[in-house]
């Protein structure tokens, strides 16, 4: 994928509001500016994890959800920003933080075990708090094959977890009630609990 | 699975909504739900299935899904919005801890009306669901008639945990009742429907916690319901929020003017927190008021409060009304009569005072073990009195008060801890005679008595005893004991023999160490003798006698005295002055003294006993021999060591002749011989005569008896005198374990045991052990002696000496003086102890350069440790060294040589 180049090579940031023209023009069909806002995305988010260097905090879910807001609001700025605009922002820098939750996951569990440590996403020094990569690596593989039965309920969940939003936020993305996603997420956190745990 | 199957069989959505659905309905009536709802779709129902069966068991995997981690806000939750499958109506109340809201079921199919029960305050966090889930099971299948049932219990979107539960109408049980006007009669038969749901929750293991009023609602007919039932546990917040203030926490937590001593203090909550709720609110439905105010005060203040508060008796309640100034007794008298619905206030204060006054205070008893043992007992204490029979909760505010002063004053000497007392084992074993004869005695009565009633009853305990749940193997004595006064509660056998079956079981329970019950058990016997033969009877005599010896073991001196010698004037009266029970009751009187450690009133008495016996029984009669061991143990202790071994060998020789088969109180005196003989030095004699004691007590009793332990920790102390440390370090521990194993760790003789122990380890220089024993024996003792008992004395110089081993002799020092002046107030110049403590304080001043005063304690002690101990014991060496230090440190090098060759003469090795 070439991750490490897309990082490096993005050079400056993005004028703030920037993005939010970007988020029209993929909201109307031009699936070029996907590929641009993705690298908008990453590239913040990436920024602000490397700064949060040494800052200790044991609970990942807060960490991620502040990543995601900071890069919001440095990106988006104060605008008055359209909800979809919102929406949309939310569930790709969600996509976005799994992606780089996962790989440093891999990366933490690879270097436990001894092996070497084949792409380093993230710059090397850069440590996101999480004290269970093994868990992150299992549900986002169980997320999987929960997006294959039940996609809802797993686009829910990587909001919540990987995106660490809240419940009118993860409504605002994906244009649900608050009482629908509390429905999604009891629902499909048994489905993930019964995929890595329980009975088949 | 693909997306075609799901979408083929069911969708995302209706899997969401029937497991929301489900989980909202009692367990039972899940499966018939879902079978409906899913028609003919076994695909969709067993995913459901399967979901509900994992959601219980998953505990907090990835919770962070539905849990926000930022605050909630409470404000979205009012009427109109949905919780799960029910909306919510109208709000119902608002507690500290709580909201309640009126809710039904959304949907056409189940819409009936319950109760939905919000924690605002109560974030829920992993630790929270995890528990949710475990115990809304448990909660859940509680079906009693009269506990509200719980549905489910869950958290919302936000994080709140919540509780759907049976809509009670209803009004609080103490409004009710006063509105009502209730008589005490229907009040105390309304509060034993409520005691009766209680007692089922707990025997399914789950306490209330927060039992008042407003938690008990009592319908337009009349039935008492139970709300919230161990949800306070559920809410608790502690371990969610451990960041909180403990005062926050506290206020959060309980509700003060119910809440038990132990929920106060943030202490363990048993089955007992919930019998002293009761015990407040049937207080407030008797007399109308709460035993303590607690509104308004910080939880400091009462927290501070706790331990020197006694409940005013609702009887004085009503009577300080009533006793107001004119205009205000109008006042007070209309609102008794409308509180409690009788008419006449003065009749209301006798129906109070007594029985109902002792059940309340019972119930509010500061410490958990001291009042009703369960829920049942009090609803059944209550039944009792309804009855107008005899409660358990009679007439022990007495002894009540003296353990309570008791526990008040062991403070003052928990700083220091033990060492053993030479003749410590008298002591206990005048215990064991004096039991002894009280429950021949008991045997002999079953045999004359040996009423068709009293076999059925012993069948019955048994038959009970059959079904029991067993911890190994056999039922353990204890286990049937406790099992037959149960069954006794029971029975419907006429009073007299009911109190016989209760007095011997009151012996029993006190011989097995389980004072309490047993004091219960004699006293009730006491209540139903007096009640039924009157108060001079000689049946009566007993119980007061055999009550005063549990007394005696607890260590409540003056309360079993003043029973004695009531007891005493009842046989005087029923037997005239020459009678074998009137000798056994002024020795007790004697050990009453000798536990108080007057030696002298002892023996006086025993004398007297030892003359009554003789002239009853002339010269060969077992009683006699008794008496003659007991004047023996009283000489022993006051230091009369050759009369004590006259006395002791010629009880030895009645035995001897009278007893043709191997005989206990032989044993016994055999082993009490060897101690005493030990005192006088001649070591070799004594060591023979307890090895015989063994040998004997083993034969008779077998290897695992308590008794067979006494002989273990005599000898036990003989070797470790003579520095045999391992032999008796051995002896001690297998004593221990026996007694721990049978009258329990805290009787006294454990506790002995446990000092005596300690003197060896810290002889071997293991102090560690040593301190720690010394420290646990210290607790049992002053919790079984006055504060005054020299027992208490040695353990401060055993610490001392503990102490001074490890360089602190100015830690030591207090503790020695103390030691060394309670040994003087005891004993006479001379005596051995004295000689002990002062050898420690001695070697103690050494350290701190006070020559002097060291040199004149050190050889006074030297001399008497090593005349009463034997020239070659290990005190006596310790003693000589001690000598030498104290001329080496005072550069006195004659001196010191002197005395080092002494010790080379009398421990050449």
């Amino acid at each position: 994928m070439g991750r490490g180049r897309q990082i490096r090579s993005l050079g400056e940031r993005p004028e703030a509001g920037e993005i939010t023209g970007l988020l029209q023009d993929w909201a109307e069909g031009n699936e070029e500016t996907h590929t641009q806002l993705m690298e908008l995305i990453y590239g913040e988010l990436c920024r602000l994890a490397s700064s949060r260097l040494r800052q200790e905090r044991s609970d990942h879910t807060l960490q991620t959800s502040a990543l995601v807001h900071e890069a919001y609001l440095r990106l988006l700025g104060q605008k008055q920003v359209s909800w979809q605009d919102r929406g949309h922002f939310f569930a790709m820098a969600a996509r976005m933080m799994r992606r780089i939750l996962v790989n440093h996951a891999r990366d933490r569990v690879c270097a436990k075990r001894g092996g070497g440590v084949e792409h380093l996403p993230l710059e090397e020094s850069v440590c996101l708090p999480m004290d269970r990569p093994e868990e992150c690596i299992a549900v986002d593989e169980a997320l999987g094959a929960l997006a294959a039965v039940h996609p809802q309920q797993a686009k829910v969940v990587e909001l919540r977890y990987f995106g660490g939003l809240n419940r009118d936020e993860i409504g605002e993305s994906l244009g649900l009630s608050r009482p629908t996603i509390a429905r999604r997420l009891r629902v499909a956190r048994i489905w993930l609990y019964r995929y890595l745990h329980g009975e088949s | 699975m693909s997306e075609l199957d799901s979408a083929g069989r069911y969708s995302e959505e209706e899997v969401e909504s029937l497991l929301e659905r489900a989980s909202g309905l009692p367990f039972g009536e899940r499966e018939a739900f879902l079978r409906q709802a899913c028609g003919d779709n076994a695909a969709l129902k067993g995913e459901v299935d399967s979901l509900l069966r994992a959601e219980e068991e998953m505990g907090d995997f990835l919770n962070q899904l539905e849990v926000d981690s930022e605050l909630v806000d409470f404000q979205g939750v009012a009427p109109g919005r949905m919780i799960g499958p029910y909306r919510l109506l109208t709000k119902l109340g608002e507690g500290g801890m709580s909201t309640v809201f009126l809710a039904s079921r959304a949907d056409d199919q189940y819409r009936k009306r319950v109760a939905i029960k919000l924690a605002p305050n109560a974030l829920v966090s992993s630790e929270h669901l995890r528990r949710f889930r475990t115990e809304r099971h448990i909660l859940a299948s509680l079906a009693h008639p009269h506990i509200a049932n719980l549905f489910d219990a869950g958290a919302t979107e936000e994080g709140l945990p919540y509780f759907v539960m049976e809509y009670v109408e209803g009004e609080a049980i103490d409004s009710y009742c006063d509105r009502n006007r209730l008589l005490i009669r229907e009040r105390l038969e309304l509060f034993r429907v409520v005691c009766s749901a209680v007692h089922y929750a707990h025997q399914n293991l789950v306490v209330h916690r927060d039992l008042k009023p407003s938690n008990i609602l009592v319908t337009a007919d009349g039935v008492p319901k139970l709300l919230d039932f161990g949800i306070a546990k559920l809410l608790n917040p502690e371990l969610s929020l451990p960041n909180l203030q403990p005062t926050v926490t506290w206020h959060r937590m309980l509700t003060p003017n119910y809440a038990s001593p132990e929920q106060i203090q943030g202490k363990a909550i048993t089955t007992a927190s919930d019998v002293y709720s009761l015990g407040v609110l049937l207080y407030q439905l008797l007399c109308g008021r709460l035993p303590f105010d607690r509104n308004r005060k910080s939880p400091q203040e009462i927290d501070s409060a706790l331990g020197e508060q006694e409940p005013t008796l609702p009887s004085q309640v009503i009577s300080s009304e009533l006793g107001a100034g004119a205009e205000a007794r109008v006042d007070a008298q209309g609102a008794v009569v409308n509180r409690v619905g009788s008419f006449e206030p003065e009749s209301l204060r006798r129906q109070l005072a007594g029985d109902l006054d002792n059940i309340v205070l019972k119930a509010l008893r500061q410490e958990p073990q001291r009042r009703y043992s369960s829920v049942e007992q009090l609803a059944e204490d209550i039944r009792l009195h309804l009855k107008g029979l005899p409660v358990l909760a009679r007439g022990d505010a007495l002894g009540y008060r003296c353990a309570k002063f008791l526990r008040r004053h062991r403070v003052a000497v928990a700083i220091a801890s033990l060492v053993l007392v030479l003749l410590a084992g008298f002591v206990a074993m005048m215990g064991v005679q004096a039991a002894r004869v009280t429950r021949e005695r008991d045997e002999a009565r079953f045999e004359r008595d040996k009423s068709q009633l009293a076999l059925r009853f012993l069948e019955e305990v048994f038959a009970e005893a059959k079904s029991l749940p067993t911890e190994g193997e056999e039922l353990t004595a204890k286990q049937i004991v406790v099992r037959a006064a149960r069954v006794l509660e029971d029975s419907k056998n006429p009073p007299q023999v009911e109190a016989s079956v209760m007095n011997s079981l009151g012996n029993i329970h006190r011989n097995l160490g389980l004072y309490e019950r047993g004091e219960e058990l004699l006293e009730g016997a006491l209540e139903v003798r007096e009640a039924t033969l009157g108060s001079s009877h000689q049946d009566v005599a007993e119980s007061l006698n055999d009550l005063s010896l549990l007394l005696i073991d607890q260590g409540e001196f003056d309360a079993a005295e003043k029973l004695l010698e009531r007891a005493l004037r009842i046989r005087k009266a029923s037997f005239g002055e020459e009678h074998s029970e009137v000798a056994e009751t002024i020795n007790n009187l004697g050990l009453i003294q000798q536990n108080r450690g007057s030696y002298g009133a002892a023996e006086t008495a025993f004398r007297d006993s030892l003359e009554l016996n003789r002239r009853v029984f002339g010269g060969d009669h077992r009683y006699v021999a008794l008496s003659l061991n007991n004047l023996a143990t009283s000489l022993a202790q006051a230091g009369d060591y050759a009369g004590a071994e006259s006395a002791f060998q010629e009880a030895l020789e009645t035995q001897r002749r009278i007893f043709l088969q191997p005989h206990p109180e032989l044993a016994k005196t055999l082993s009490n011989l060897g101690l005493i003989l030990q005192a006088n030095g001649d070591i070799e004699a004594a060591k023979e005569k307890l090895l015989e004691a063994l040998e004997y007590q083993r034969d008779l009793v077998g290897e695992e008896h308590p008794d067979v332990a006494m002989v273990m920790k005599n000898l036990g102390g003989l070797l470790d005198s003579q520095g045999e440390f391992e032999e008796a370090e051995a002896y001690l521990r297998q004593a221990l374990n026996l007694w721990q194993g049978s009258i329990g760790r805290e009787h006294l003789w454990s506790a002995v045991d446990r000092l005596q122990l300690a003197e060896v380890l810290s002889g071997k220089g293991d102090f560690t052990e040593s301190r720690a024993l010394f420290r646990e024996s210290l607790e049992s003792l002053s919790r079984a002696l006055p504060p005054e008992h020299h027992f208490l004395a040695h353990p401060r110089w055993g610490l001392g000496e503990i102490l001074l081993q490890e360089g602190k002799p100015q830690e030591a020092l207090p503790l020695l003086r103390d030691a060394v002046e309670m040994e003087h107030r005891t004993w006479p110049d001379g005596h051995l102890d004295v000689a002990l403590a002062e050898s420690v304080l001695g070697d103690c001043l050494t350290r701190l350069e006070e020559f002097e005063e060291a040199e004149s304690l050190l050889l006074r002690s030297y001399r008497l440790i090593r005349e009463k101990r034997g020239v070659q014991s290990r005190r006596s060496k310790r003693s000589l060294e001690r000598i030498i230090v104290l001329y080496q440190a005072w550069h006195r090098p004659d001196e010191a040589s002197e005395f080092r060759s002494v010790l080379k003469k009398d421990f050449p090795s």
